[in-house]
């Protein structure tokens, strides 16, 4: 009789086991599909790009440089509308397509899985490289085009600094992946 | 990059209680799901499990009606879809706590065998 319920309680514990296998085989499968955003990934940086290009807008004008017709100004206002109007439409398609509630500042989860993984340093750096980068890198397109007249130069640049923040939009989500990956066995 | 999976997975500290209610395995794995990620949508979570419509929609039913898990619908407003309606289902507090509770009761269970 011992034997028997002895042989039933392994025959338990290697069940349990094995569902907690399946668990994390689950949140794995399901970080990979919001991982898998190549093609929106770079909508979103294309359209960050043109965001940024009208830094340069607001960079001249901050160097007192106003122009003269109100059509500039009604030319600026109009393309930030539908640029941010465009960046929100992508962020939605984008959650849409995964099924999961993403934040809309980072486009991670929000869950216990996404809170954890922003715990580990080298999340939270990638995080804030790319925002650092975004905001940073667009800056010396503007010297180089406006100051030293090389506008073609400028556009490389630019096209340059959008590829370099796209990378490391893809690193910090990669980087989330592998430590949610890990933190998935937590149950 | 990866943490010590081994040393995770004994870090639930909720006291130790078996729900029979949680413990059919596609209600556990929802539940797993759900506590990851907070909210997933319906057909995200029948083809991650792998199981179908109805199964999937009668495990979420039992766990909302324990008050485990919430459900919410939304309409669809796209143009091509003809206003069917989006599920939503979100782990409650109660169900969370449910969960983790169980969680160490089946961890309590594989510990008696080491």
């Amino acid at each position: 009789m011992d034997e028997i319920s002895n042989e039933h309680f392994q025959g338990n514990a290697q069940q349990n086991e094995d569902l907690f296998r399946t668990i994390a085989s689950d949140r794995v499968h399901l970080m990979k599909r919001v991982a898998d955003n190549r093609q929106y990934a770079i909508v979103y940086t294309a359209i960050s790009t043109m965001l940024v290009l009208l830094y340069w807008a607001v960079g001249l004008m901050l160097a007192g440089s106003f122009p003269d017709s109100i059509w500039v100004y009604a030319a600026i206002i109009v393309l930030c509308l539908i640029l941010g109007i465009a960046t929100v439409v992508v962020q939605i398609l984008y959650r849409n397509s995964t099924g999961i509630k993403l934040s809309a500042l980072t486009m991670l989860p929000q869950g216990e899985l996404g809170r954890k993984a922003f715990g580990d340093y080298r999340v939270s750096l990638s995080c804030g490289l790319v925002f650092a980068l975004a905001f940073v890198l667009p800056w010396p397109s503007l010297i180089i085009g406006y100051a030293q007249c090389h506008w073609p130069a400028a556009v490389l640049y630019a096209i340059a600094a959008a590829a370099v923040i796209y990378r490391t939009f893809r690193w910090n989500q990669h980087m989330w992946v592998c430590a949610a990956e890990g933190i998935s066995h937590e149950n | 990059m990866k943490t010590e999976s081994n040393t995770s997975l004994h870090q639930n500290s909720a006291t130790p209680h078996f729900d029979e209610v949680i413990h059919a395995p596609v209600r556990l794995r929802i539940c797993g799901l759900l506590k990851a990620y907070g909210s997933v949508r319906f057909d995200v979570l029948r083809d991650t499990l792998g199981i179908s419509d109805a199964t999937c929609s009668k495990h979420l039913k039992t766990l909302s009606e324990h008050g485990y898990v919430s459900v919410s619908k939304k309409t669809n407003s796209s143009k091509n879809s003809k206003g069917y309606r989006i599920t939503w289902a979100t782990l409650t507090d109660d169900g969370n706590r449910a969960f983790q509770s169980h969680v160490a009761a089946l961890r309590q269970i594989i510990n008696g065998r080491e």
